[in-house]
């Protein structure tokens, strides 16, 4: 306790006395030690060698009483341990205990004490055994030493210690002294050296306690090399770094605060803004391990709902766009080098149930090994953004996808936007078109005035209407109907002007073509109306003159003008005739025929002679080269174009020049065939050209339309030429084209190139014959009596006999009575039966009756069933006696 | 604070040990003294005892030391205790007189005598001849006069005036023998050699003569060939320089008394040692081959030179 008590007065004592107090104690402290050390040394050394010594003398005794022992001779063992005794001083008794346990000698005057035999015990085969034992006061060593292995017994040596213990006083006592003295001596070195020391380090204190009260500029003032001189300078050294080490830290803790304050700025400012700062673990669900408080204006849940737990991220987001969110994580993750995404807008779901969309910017966070441990995160609402943006994502969609053309300028006209169907109909890409101004459409087909008057419109915030011809950009024409308006803002400036166009180009064809259709219509109903009463009236006017001219002779002034009643007649019939297949087509039934042999038999026709000799100065040339010629066609009518084209080309040609006929084979592809509106295949082009001054290019418009010519009327044609051209070629699945050149007019015709199938008919050669008949007896129906009588005539002229009746149950009436071998059977009769009705009749009386049909139609259902039944031959009305006598025969022959 | 405490703790210890440390090292528990009383006190010594029954005391004579003799002697006397079933106590002595007059009072069963101390035994209360070994092949020995290997002595003549050892006063080849010799030139010890003695022992003789302490000695042949191939070192300092005649090889004998079944008993046992392997290692220790029967007329060249050394 006195110890403890006095410790603190210690330690707050001066540094001198507590060196000296050390270093007396430590002094004091080795002294005891090395006291006590030497004494444990030297005890034990000497003990030792005492302990030796007695073992060898006792080892002699052995030695030397082995022969005693053996041969007994005991007296002169008892004289050895006397002798023994006497000469070792140390040596306080020795006996001899044999092996039988008795004692034959030793030095015991009173007797031998039994007590002493114990000490043998414990004696294990070792060279000997020592052991203390106290007698009285006395402290003896007892050394045992066996007698020739102990088989013979054991000599004991009483060893005393008193010798030994004299000497261990002495030593004692010497090491005690020079103890004493080296104290002393420490005393008086700690005390010079205490003194020593202390004296630069209470300088170093006095100026450690003005650092401590704030004075850094007091240096210490100490030279050498010594511990405190070095102390002195580190001293020193230490005030230059404290100082150093003030000013850091004051520059440090200035940084630190305005990084703490910039810390609190930015946390202000997230929280303040619409944006709410995410720390994501990177593990499934992510948990938030941070998110900034205003994370409730976004989503309804608190900071501490995400941060607690009780809530993941990926809970709040929208189910659907869930995995799509972690296929972006994964994406992004994995991607070497990447530190930060942003995630395509995804939806959440607010505490209140409230669908949000967000954007999401990501940042990976990776640890020391590179391994991703979160994800940081700036998220933000913008469901408003993202409405507008779907917004205009859908105008931008319908104006892309919308059939009509859209054009955007900006005020001064400069274009800005064209949608797909603009690039579609101008061929301009969008590219090309855009800074362009729309002028670069300009046709140059309306006047400066008409721009003007549209820009006055839109630019007085007016829309302005119109139809506009402009210019593709490979150079063709195209109408568009166009509406332009201006688009204001909210100031109501004009910023931009909107054209929305419709290409109507195909729907004017259209319509042009609706026109020419109407009016094809419209000419086939007056025609149908009109063609049979005109064909009987005709029949008379081409009937009579050629009964007459059988009359006359061949000088007679009349023949003259007969003949040209009855050439007009015929004119007239043909009229009917190309007004009847503008009306109603070609006929429908096609047969192969070759078309260059067609074009042949025409340029072997009288109609082509008479044309050549009305145009004496025109050179006539045809080249039919066409290799595969084979078209499936109404041969009359193609031969009818053919003269019509070839007719016109002649009459074009003012004074001189040349009209060429051609055929040639081309294969039309699928590109050429979209240009002209046919289909792909073999064609066989048949072209007639000419040399005269061309066709103005508003006449070609109309070139095809019924009764449009520029020909004098009644030099030739019929005002239907064209037309029945037009009309045959697509009937026939065919094309023409006018090649107006400035030089001539070329008509190109393209006719589809039959392949094989039914040979071609050869043309029959219209060579004279024998139309005579010999009696035979023939019926002629007819409602209309100048064609029963004109029929009649003829047929008597050709030697039949004729009977005749206006109407088919007339006919029926006398049939019945007087059967007859022919009849010759108008188709339209009114009232009552018409042709076909009556030869059904007919036939049930007489089945097999011969008969022909005479009609002022092509071969219409009627008569093509009347055929079926079982009439032998057709003839179309105004016939002539030739026509008429054939068709007549022909059937009397089958 | 904490740190303070614990440094000035560790201090106090650290003095502690130190000042503890020296007291540890020096009284150890086993040093305490074991109190011993001297008051009780009993007659010691010992009396040479009786021969007691069911012990069979057999004696060595002092050819060579005790010592030897004991270590020699033990195995063949283990083997024998061993193979009759009974307890045997060597009795040895240091004159070959004390053993005869042993053997003559029947405080002996069997003893290894010298040849001397036979014929003097046999001729004066009839010791029995048992067996007699055969030692390097023949049944006989000699006596060898031996001299330092330095020493100039041929013979010895060369001896006279010298010192002498002899071993036993009752033992052949170490003072029959030369006796005899010096007495056929009509000399005898007294006047022959400057001075005499007697050493007991074959071995302590021949090591007086390596050391040069007398000038000669008169020794067994039997005992010098076996301390030549145990201890050749000790031989090899001394030069024979003398080999008596033959004599008959010390005997193995029996007093006249001892029980005749006995004596058969013993006469076969040792007859038979050489025949096991146990035995046979023993003898080959002792340099014997074997046992056999001796006849007592092997000892007359003895009994004759007795005649003529009549102190024998």
């Amino acid at each position: 306790m006195k110890i403890i008590s006095w410790l603190p007065r210690f330690i707050r004592t001066r540094l001198a006395y507590k060196f000296c107090l050390v270093f007396l104690l430590v002094i004091t402290s080795l002294c005891v030690i090395i006291y006590f050390a030497i004494n444990s040394i030297v005890t034990r050394t000497l003990y030792e060698q005492h302990k030796l010594r007695g073992v060898s003398i006792a080892a002699n005794l052995a030695s030397n009483a082995v022969d005693f022992l053996l041969v007994e001779n005991f007296s002169q063992l008892q004289l050895l341990l006397r002798n023994t005794q006497k000469s070792e001083q140390d040596a306080v008794y020795l006996f001899v205990l044999d092996a039988k346990g008795r004692v034959p000698a030793h030095t015991f005057p009173g007797g031998f004490p039994s007590d002493l035999k114990k000490l043998n015990q414990g004696f294990d085969d070792q060279p000997y055994n020592a052991r203390l034992i106290k007698i009285d006061h006395l402290v003896l060593q007892d050394i045992a030493v066996p007698v020739l292995d102990g088989s013979l017994g054991y000599v004991h040596l009483g060893f005393s210690r008193q010798t030994i213990e004299q000497q261990l006083q002495n030593i004692r006592l010497r090491i005690f002294f020079v103890c004493i003295l080296a104290c002393a001596i420490s005393i008086i070195l700690a005390v010079f050296f205490s003194r020593r020391i202390n004296r630069p380090i209470s300088n170093l204190t006095n100026i450690a306690t003005a650092m401590a009260n704030g004075d850094l500029e007091q240096q210490v003032d100490l030279r050498g090399m010594d511990e405190v001189a070095i102390l002195a300078r580190s001293f020193n050294h230490m005030r230059n770094s404290i100082r150093r080490t003030i000013a850091d830290l004051e520059k440090e803790n200035n940084e630190r605060r305005q990084a703490a304050k910039a810390l609190n700025d930015a946390y202000d400012i997230i929280n303040k803004s619409r944006s709410v700062a995410f720390l994501w673990k990177n593990v499934e669900g992510w948990p938030v391990e941070f998110v900034s408080t205003n994370v409730r204006n976004l989503f309804g849940y608190s900071a501490d709902d995400f941060t607690s737990g009780r809530i993941s991220y990926a809970q709040v987001i929208h189910p659907e766009d869930v995995n799509r969110v972690a296929q972006e994580v994964v994406l992004h993750r994995e991607m070497e080098g990447r530190q930060d995404f942003d995630h395509a807008p995804y939806r959440i779901i607010t505490k209140e149930g409230q669908v949000k969309w967000i954007s999401d910017n990501t940042i990976i966070r990776k640890d020391s090994q590179g391994r991703v441990t979160h994800f940081q995160g700036i998220v933000e609402d913008i469901t408003q953004r993202k409405q507008v943006e779907d917004e205009r994502d859908r105008l931008i969609s319908a104006i892309e996808q919308a059939d009509e053309i859209i054009v955007i300028t900006d005020s001064r006209g400069t274009i800005q936007y064209v949608n797909p169907v603009f690039e579609k109909v101008t061929g301009y890409a969008s590219g090309e078109a855009l800074g362009e101004n729309p002028r670069i459409l300009k046709s140059g087909e309306h006047d400066e005035a008409y721009y003007q008057q549209m820009w006055k419109t839109i630019t007085s915030g007016e829309t302005w209407n119109g139809r506009i011809v402009n210019r593709k950009k490979d150079g063709s024409l195209y109408t568009e109907e166009m509406s332009i308006s201006p688009v204001f803002d909210r100031s109501g400036r004009t910023i931009n002007y909107v054209a929305v166009k419709r290409d109507i180009t195909h729907v004017l064809h259209l319509e042009k073509q609706l026109r020419l259709a109407q009016k094809m219509e419209a000419i086939g109903l007056m025609a149908g109306g009109v063609a049979h009463d005109l064909n009987n009236i005709l029949a008379g006017i081409v009937g009579y003159p050629e009964l007459l001219l059988m009359t006359l002779t061949k000088d007679s002034e009349l023949r003259k003008p007969i003949m040209d009643i009855r050439e007009a007649g015929k004119r007239a019939a043909a009229v009917v005739d190309d007004l009847l297949t503008v009306a109603r087509g070609a006929a429908k039934a096609r047969t192969v025929h070759d078309l260059n042999q067609l074009v042949r038999e025409y340029l072997h026709s009288p109609e082509y002679k008479k044309l050549k000799s009305l145009f004496p100065k025109v050179e006539w040339q045809s080249q039919l080269v066409a290799a595969h010629s084979s078209i499936a066609c109404s041969p009359v009518h193609i031969k009818k174009v053919v003269m019509n084209l070839v007719t016109n080309a002649a009459e074009a040609i003012v004074e001189q020049g040349s009209v060429i006929v051609s055929t040639s084979n081309q294969y039309v592809d699928e590109a050429a065939g979209a240009v002209h509106e046919i289909a792909a295949g073999e064609y066989i082009v048949l072209k007639v050209q000419d040399t005269g001054p061309g066709i103005s290019l508003a006449d070609a418009e109309h070139i095809f339309e019924p009764f449009y010519t520029k020909k004098t009327l009644g030099r030739s044609g019929t005002g239907l030429g064209l037309t029945v051209v037009w009309n045959t070629v697509k009937d026939h699945e065919g094309k023409i084209l006018v090649e107006n050149k400035g030089q001539g007019t070329c008509f190109v015709l393209y006719l589809p190139v039959r392949a094989g199938g039914e040979e071609a008919v050869p043309a029959v050669d219209d060579k004279p014959e024998d139309l005579a008949g010999r009696g035979e007896r023939i019926l002629v129906v007819d409602d209309e009596p100048v064609l029963r009588d004109i029929a009649g005539q003829m047929l008597r002229s050709l030697g039949y006999r004729v009977d005749s009746v206006g109407s088919g149950e007339s006919a029926l009436e006398f049939i019945r009575e007087n059967p007859v071998d022919l009849v010759v059977l108008d188709m339209l009769m009114e009232p009552g039966m018409n042709g076909r009705q009556t030869y059904e009749k007919i036939i049930r009386l007489y089945p097999g009756q011969k008969a022909v049909i005479a009609s002022g139609f092509s071969k219409s259902d009627d008569v093509k069933t009347a055929l079926r039944l079982g009439v032998g031959g057709f003839i179309k009305k105004p016939y002539s006696v030739e026509q008429l006598g054939r068709v007549v025969k022909e059937v009397l022959q089958k | 604070m904490r740190t303070v405490l614990t440094r000035r703790f560790s201090l106090w210890v650290f003095f502690a040990s130190l000042l503890v440390w020296p007291a540890l090292g020096c009284d150890r528990p086993e040093d305490k003294p074991l109190k011993v009383s001297l008051s009780n006190t009993e007659h010691a010594g010992i009396v040479k005892e009786n021969k007691k029954s069911g012990t069979l005391h057999i004696a060595v004579s002092a050819v060579i030391s005790p010592e030897e003799t004991f270590v020699l002697y033990k195995d063949l006397l283990d083997y024998i205790s061993e193979k009759l079933g009974v307890k045997i106590e060597l009795v040895q002595r240091q004159t070959y007189e004390e053993i005869n007059n042993l053997v003559r009072d029947n405080k002996l069963d069997l003893a290894f005598v010298c040849s001397g101390a036979y014929v003097d035994g046999h001729d004066k209360f009839g010791m029995e001849l048992l067996v007699a070994p055969v030692a390097y092949g023949e049944a006989v020995y000699y006596s060898y006069i031996i001299v330092p290997e330095s020493s100039p002595a041929r013979d010895l003549g060369d001896l006279r005036g010298k010192r002498f050892a002899f071993t036993d006063p009752m033992s052949n080849t170490g003072k029959l023998a030369p006796t005899f010799m010096l007495a056929q030139q009509d000399e005898d010890i007294d006047s022959y050699f400057s001075e005499y003695i007697f050493t007991y022992s074959h071995d302590r003789s021949i090591e007086m003569v390596a050391y040069s302490l007398v000038d000669g000695a008169s020794v067994d042949s039997l005992i010098w060939e076996y301390i030549n191939t145990t201890d050749p070192s000790l031989t090899s300092r001394t030069r024979i320089i003398n080999k008596s005649p033959p004599f008959g090889i010390p005997p193995v004998v029996v007093p006249s008394s001892l029980d005749r079944e006995m004596k058969e008993n013993l006469r076969k046992l040792f007859l038979s040692i050489h025949t096991d392997e146990e035995g046979r290692k023993i003898l080959e220790k002792l340099h014997i081959d074997r046992y056999i029967v001796q006849d007592n007329h092997q000892y007359d060249s003895i009994r004759k030179m007795r005649t003529v050394v009549p102190d024998q």
